[in-house]
């Protein structure tokens, strides 16, 4: 197994869908990055040399526009600790686990209490 | 649907008088805005005031968001 960016992933499938292991980044951007560094996306992993590996890797932590891995689950984490922090509805909603939007929780609101309690992570 | 940008933020038009103290305001649908913090206000929710002290976060929610207009629901304890 190797490893990029501390994240396990499958060097022999194509560099697009490697990347995507990354936490924040899905087939488009992982597209976008392959064309920034100059590799062809279809490319396996295990073929890149180590210098290409660590251009990569820079170019994934240093792009200011989209954030990944620790940098953007603890984004996510702080916005809803802002909210919770200064008591508004929408935290206490968050702290609760219930819909944030004034929908329904006689029944249903499965998809709410199944994600707002929970703590984002990206492992 | 978002308010216009144009209009700029909802603010009472109460709010335009300065005021000592904690002001009273029935007007849940105002924007907190860059003036208003550090000061205490007390919201209504439509039984009785709550008093808020208005923090540099809270700047763009509006204040009904603060002042909640429900009651928690608590299971009674079983005897």
């Amino acid at each position: 197994m190797a490893y990029f960016l501390n994240r396990k992933i499958n060097e022999t499938s194509p560099l697009k869908q490697t990347l995507t292991c990354v936490f924040g980044v899905g087939p488009s951007l992982a597209e976008s990055f392959c064309k920034k560094v100059g590799i062809r996306s279809t490319l396996k992993f295990s073929k890149l040399t180590s210098k290409q590996v660590s251009f990569l890797s820079d170019v994934l932590t240093k792009d200011k526009n989209n954030l990944i891995q620790e940098e953007l689950s603890r984004g996510l984490y702080e916005n809803v600790a802002r909210l919770t922090q200064i008591r508004s509805y929408r935290g206490i909603r968050h702290k609760k686990g219930l819909p944030l939007r004034g929908q329904r929780t006689r029944t249903n609101s499965k998809t709410a209490k199944r994600h707002n309690k929970v703590q984002i992570r990206f492992r | 649907m978002s308010r216009s940008k144009w209009k700029g933020p909802y603010v009472h038009k109460s709010f335009a008088k300065p005021k000592v103290g904690v002001i009273n305001c029935w007007s849940r649908s105002t924007t907190i805005v860059p003036a208003f913090v550090g000061k205490s206000l007390s919201v209504h929710n439509g039984q009785r005031f709550i008093q808020i002290k208005v923090v540099n976060y809270m700047i763009g929610h509006k204040l009904g968001e603060f002042a909640h207009t429900r009651k928690a629901y608590v299971h009674k304890k079983q005897k």
